[in-house]
């Protein structure tokens, strides 16, 4: 097998679900207590048999890893007064807004390819990095009447911006010197609401990473409401405390009225999706105001989130790529949201092909109760732990393996079997 | 095999990138700009049982109006009496800083840091 680069962690966790954080599952980590960061961190709790989070900086070159990482004091020292410290308390104050009254379902709008007319929507949602220029930091247009050509939607409709996308163009937002002039461009387009970059808090990380990328989302939130736009914070967590850090956070400054979240990668993965929906819907209740929420994936738990919050509005990005893969929206008898092929002729316009996906995922999302996904089969019988009768066997063997050998430093120890 | 295969033996595909693409390590810190080598350099009490080398780089940082110095996760000294334009430094650099053991004493319970 291939070697990794050595500026990647060696250990690998081939289960990354046993990396998931869940203090009401597992106990907390050995090493957390006496841990500098504690009291920020609260700790790690996993499945995975760590005993800190110093046992997921394995790499060989330290001086080629990019990670916020105390074990490497240069860059870790060089990064914190890059955001002014791990602290939300420092990052300024910004006055407080109007925030838009923003539907339940606002289709997104990627592009205008394949398309000869106007999407008639009177909410769109459309990506930050399409509006600007990352290589050169300028907006790619100039006035909002390029900006509704550009993406063939209509000229009064509210936008919201949002600032979710794969770690390289939010990255590029960041190294962005001039993010002001950007945010004072897009105020002068009547930008409705503009989300955070959700800067990644990974599970394969030291705690110190995470709270870095908490951190400048913070500030570069703090940089779009300063500007005047209505900003939704991104509130991507890895931990309770987390959560609880920003419901603090968020409880102490009434400036912050929108949030966000994004369900369409790893917080939306198998059953972690409704331990974060729990963890939003904790803050909302614990905040105690009426917050707007505004989510890319996780559609299924539209009718939870809406319990707890004010308003709810889904950027709903299925509509607009299935169209372009020719793809036709329609509700079963029993309403379930169903794809079918429908192929066009080359060169032919897609704008109606969008129109219906649009108004059929809405009728989905608007009308259809909360649908769980299917069940699976049920095992067979399960032990005394209720866990499968076999495959938990196999689950056993590799923990040592992952956890690197249990003790960090096994002087005095002999291993032997049992006889 | 698949992109799973390839993203865990090839890494990451992206890097962090730094606030306004400066790179703050070629920059002089705040603490260079305004204090002298001597003032810079200061007495640490060790932690019992402190396992440290002349040379070694450790992280100080600010906690409960005192500097303490951890090595990674966990602290293994503490400088007690810091002088204020110290403190003030360190605060601006978001409350922590990087220093090197210079020396350490004869029984191995203080040593002196520079703080860069």
């Amino acid at each position: 097998m291939n070697q990794r680069p050595p500026n990647e962690p060696s250990r690998r966790f081939p289960h990354p679900h046993r990396l998931w954080d869940d203090p009401s599952r597992h106990a907390p980590s050995l090493g957390c207590p006496s841990c500098q960061e504690f009291r920020r961190c609260g700790g790690v709790h996993t499945d995975a048999g760590i005993v800190d989070c110093h046992d997921l900086c394995s790499c060989t070159d330290r001086s080629r890893c990019d990670n916020v990482c105390r074990f490497n004091p240069a860059l870790f020292v060089a990064r914190m007064r890059e955001i002014d410290g791990l602290g939300f308390e420092n990052a300024p104050r910004v006055p407080m807004r109007t925030i838009p009254i923003l539907p339940l379902i606002a289709p997104f709008v990627d592009h205008r390819y394949a398309r000869s007319s106007i999407l008639d929507e009177p909410t769109v949602a459309l990506s930050l990095y399409e509006v600007v220029n990352m290589a050169t930091g300028q907006a790619h247009v100039a006035s909002r009447q390029a900006l509704a050509d550009r993406f063939r939607i209509p000229v009064n409709s509210t936008v919201i911006l949002s600032g979710v996308n794969k770690d390289a163009p939010i990255e590029s937002w960041w190294a962005l010197k001039n993010r002001p002039e950007i945010l004072a461009k897009l105020c002068e387009l009547g930008i409705g609401v503009v989300t955070s970059p959700n800067y990644s808090v990974l599970t394969d990380v030291p705690r110190t990473d995470n709270l870095h990328a908490m951190k400048r989302i913070l500030l570069t939130w703090t940089e779009m409401a300063a500007a005047g736009l209505s900003a939704a914070l991104h509130v991507n967590s890895r931990t309770e405390r987390d959560y609880q850090r920003w419901g603090d956070l968020i409880a102490e400054r009434p400036e912050i009225q929108i949030l966000a979240f994004e369900f369409a990668t790893g917080g939306g993965r198998g059953e972690r999706i409704d331990w974060h929906v729990e963890q939003l819907c904790k803050l909302a209740d614990r905040v105690g105001r009426g917050l707007a929420l505004v989510i890319r994936g996780g559609g299924r738990k539209l009718p939870t989130l809406r319990k707890h919050f004010a308003q709810v509005t889904l950027i709903e990005t299925d509509a607009f790529y299935r169209a372009h893969r020719r793809r036709r929206a329609y509700l079963t008898e029993a309403g379930r949201l169903k794809w079918a092929k429908q192929l066009t002729p080359p060169g032919a316009a897609i704008d109606e092909l969008l129109a219906n996906n649009v108004a059929v995922v809405r009728a989905h999302f608007e009308i259809g109760p909360e649908q769980e996904p299917r069940l699976r089969p049920a095992r067979r019988a399960t032990n005394g732990n209720d866990e499968a009768a076999q495959s938990g066997f196999l689950r056993y063997f590799d923990l040592a393996g992952e956890a690197g050998g249990i003790p960090r430093e096994p002087h005095h120890m002999i291993a032997a079997t049992k006889t | 095999m698949g992109v799973d295969y390839i993203r865990a033996q090839t890494g990451k595909p992206w890097k962090k990138r730094w606030d306004g693409g400066l790179n703050r390590l070629k920059q002089p810190s705040l603490l260079d700009l305004t204090m002298s080598e001597a003032a810079r350099t200061v007495t640490a009490d060790l932690e019992p049982g402190a396992k440290v080398a002349i040379g070694d780089t450790v992280i100080v940082q600010q906690s409960a109006g005192r500097l303490t110095i951890s090595d990674g996760l966990y602290a293994i000294g503490v400088i007690s009496n810091p002088s204020a334009e110290l403190s003030a430094g360190v605060a601006r650099g978001g409350g922590y800083a990087e220093a090197t053991l210079q020396r350490i004493g004869l029984f191995g319970d203080t040593a002196e840091v520079s703080i860069r």
